[in-house]
């Protein structure tokens, strides 16, 4: 039997709903790749043109022999993985016990300051960061970027890995334990195996963060930590705005984090189908 | 295997909850005890103070002489089968059953060949490689029982293990689990809420209410002599009938009148009956006390068929009488073995008209809506005290 016509109907309208807001998130990704590949005359016209223009490589060829570039792009790189892993590992540990609700001291103040932390704009804290920051020798090292990237990310970290260890049922480290395994067995053959899809997408969202990190590295990153969000930005000069070699660099920033989600999308979306208690 | 001693265990949550009230309880070697009650009545808390999953309050628990209160689970050597069986969803059949044996760091040749021992006992042997997801209820349920005999603890321990299985299922399990025990003479503490469970696989049973032990005995001493009206009413499918009787005097011996002119007449009255002379008891008896009355009998009970279940076998006739049913707390209690069950404990508090149920042998020819005598066989009663509800 065919659905009923409003059936249909809702269906049109969730479609046409859907469409739009895809059109809308899209538009200004298409339009900076699309940039990224006209000449200068093509980019500034009015009407724009989106089709019909002569592509050209040439913005590329000028972005990668912009002095810095593959500098920016191995610091980005390495600053993002560190602080992934520093954000994640730690942030895991730290879920555990909230997770699991661990009686100890100081607990509540704990939990309370993650919250707190998240809700405080983090320019506020650029001034007095960057002072410590000086005054430890420690501006433009990438380990600071790291560092200070996961002080920012890690209450984030915390409350996923929260809500994910808080979906493996009880019983099963119960059962580990009474099975004689110790409470970093329990951890390691247990809980982190089964929050696996948990671990994956809380460390591709916290890697998101920071290779798009712009705030901390403006003012705690000198020339030789320069990241690519820092290094595309310099393309806006007090007198002129170099569109085509800009968008060339900010589509390829955007591209191995849109490759990295894609293909991490299948095992996000899948996870671990559990069977493991029966509810 | 070992011996578990419970000497005056006590469990009182942090909010305050008193859940296990000085629990004296053996487990011998070797035998099976079965903890039965309605839900909340601390039978699973109990169990799992012995598995080292919960503190003990007071009082000192035992395993194998040894005195384990500040022992944690994983050194106290007893296995667990739990009541959603807890699996690991990531590990095969294999694994799973193997995870105890690693964690004991026992090698590798020698947990696949264990392994392999209990997978055959159990019949998983072709499921070695499946992920749980991939079992059905009954399968998953004797990898549970496998990771727990695999490891050849001092005792096993199982919560409510066939709570999960539909009801032909359960009663396969409830064998193959009682054959296993035997098998391998394992000391064993089952916790359920169904009689009918802790009736065929125990020992002995233990029957708790409100964190106390009520009763303590062999199944069939259970239902030929229980303590209480609460044990009365909790153990027996279908239940023991319960009406309440006036106590007095008939010739040389006395009589307990129901409402409605119907009683029993009993010659030689049971020791202590006489100190309630003038008073009211409760009157237990059980379906099979109960027949078609003959003419001249003089413990009788009248009163109109309302549902008449033929079995094959036996035919449960339910019979409205003109007596006032015991409306008990211990009786409520007893019937209704998940509490939560508000609908039903109003009902059974505020019932008026009693029915009984006698279990008849077939082809009595009875017919719905039709009068009926009950004889009442007199050997076979209980009395109880109305205020305590101990058996008097």
């Amino acid at each position: 039997m065919s659905p009923r016509p409003l059936t249909r109907l809702r269906h049109a309208g969730s479609y046409f709903v859907l469409a739009v807001a895809t059109i809308i998130a899209l538009f200004p990704i298409f339009w900076t790749m699309s940039t990224s590949l006209k000449q200068i005359v093509d980019a500034l016209s009015i009407p724009p043109k989106f089709i019909g223009f002569h592509p050209t490589l040439h913005n590329y060829s000028r972005l990668f022999h912009t002095p810095g570039f593959g500098t920016a792009y191995v610091t980005t790189l390495e600053v993002t993985l560190g602080s992934a892993l520093l954000t994640v590992v730690v942030g895991s540990l730290a879920a555990y016990p909230i997770a699991r609700r661990w009686r100890f001291l100081g607990r509540r103040p704990l939990e309370a300051s993650l919250v707190i932390i998240r809700a405080i704009p983090p320019i506020v804290l650029m001034v007095p960061l960057f002072n410590l920051v000086i005054n430890h020798g420690l501006y433009d090292e990438p380990l600071t970027l790291i560092v200070v990237y996961s002080a920012f990310n890690l209450p984030f970290a915390v409350w996923m890995m929260v809500s994910f260890i808080q979906q493996i049922p009880y019983e099963l480290e119960e059962s580990g334990e009474v099975d004689g395994a110790s409470r970093l067995r329990i951890l390691v053959h247990l809980v982190l195996p089964l929050a696996a899809p948990g671990l994956a997408a809380t460390t591709i969202l916290i890697s998101l963060i920071a290779w798009n990190e712009f705030l901390i590295p403006l003012v705690l990153a000198g020339n030789s930590t320069r990241t690519l969000p820092l290094l595309i930005s310099t393309f806006v000069q007090s007198r002129t705005i170099d569109w085509g070699v800009m968008t060339a660099g900010a589509t390829i920033t955007i591209l191995p984090i849109a490759i990295l989600t894609v293909f991490a999308q299948r095992s996000l979306v899948s996870g671990l189908g559990l069977g493991a208690v029966k509810e | 295997m070992a011996a578990i001693v419970f000497d005056g265990v006590t469990k009182v949550y942090p909010d305050g909850t008193l859940a296990v009230d000085e629990l004296d309880l053996e487990v011998a070697d070797g035998e099976f005890v079965v903890l039965v009650g309605p839900s909340g009545c601390g039978k699973t808390t109990a169990l799992r103070m012995v598995a080292g999953l919960e503190q003990i309050t007071s009082g000192e628990l035992r395993i194998g002489g040894v005195v384990v209160n500040h022992l944690g689970a994983r050194s106290r050597d007893v296995a667990m089968v739990f009541q959603n069986y807890a699996l690991y969803p990531h590990m095969d059949v294999a694994a799973n059953i193997a995870f105890g044996l690693k964690m004991r760091k026992v090698p590798k040749a020698r947990r696949n060949e264990k392994v392999a021992e209990a997978a055959q006992a159990l019949g998983l042997s072709e499921l070695l490689a499946r992920k749980p997801r991939q079992l059905s209820g009954g399968q998953r349920q004797r990898v549970a029982m496998g990771r727990a005999i695999v490891r050849e603890p001092q005792a096993f321990l199982m919560d409510e293990p066939l709570s999960n299985l539909d009801a032909k299922l359960r009663v396969q399990m409830r064998a193959e689990i009682a054959r296993i025990q035997r098998d391998i003479g394992a000391t064993t503490l089952y916790v359920t809420h169904d009689q009918t469970e802790a009736m065929t696989m125990a020992d002995r049973v233990a029957v708790m209410r409100h964190g106390l032990l009520q009763q303590l005995d062999v199944p069939q001493a259970l239902y030929d002599c229980p303590m209480n009206l609460f044990v009365a009413s909790f153990i027996g499918s279908p239940p023991i009938n319960l009406i309440e009787g006036a106590v007095e005097v008939w010739e040389d011996g006395l009589q307990c009148r129901f409402g409605g002119g119907d009683g029993i007449v009993l010659r030689s009255p049971p020791h202590g009956l006489r100190s309630y002379l003038g008073r009211t008891v409760a009157v237990g008896i059980r379906p099979e006390a109960l027949h078609e009355a003959t003419p001249d009998e003089a413990s009788s009970l009248g009163g109109t068929v309302k549902i008449i279940e033929a079995l094959g076998p036996e035919v449960l006739v339910y019979v409205d009488v003109a007596a006032k049913p015991v409306v008990h707390e211990q009786v409520v209690e007893g019937a209704v073995v998940e509490s939560q069950d508000a609908e039903l404990v109003a009902e059974l508090r505020n019932r008026a008209a009693a029915t009984v149920v006698a279990r008849l042998g077939p082809g009595s020819g009875l017919e719905e809506a039709q009068a009926i005598v009950l004889g009442i066989d007199t050997s076979k009663l209980h009395y109880f005290d109305l205020e305590t509800g101990a058996v008097i």
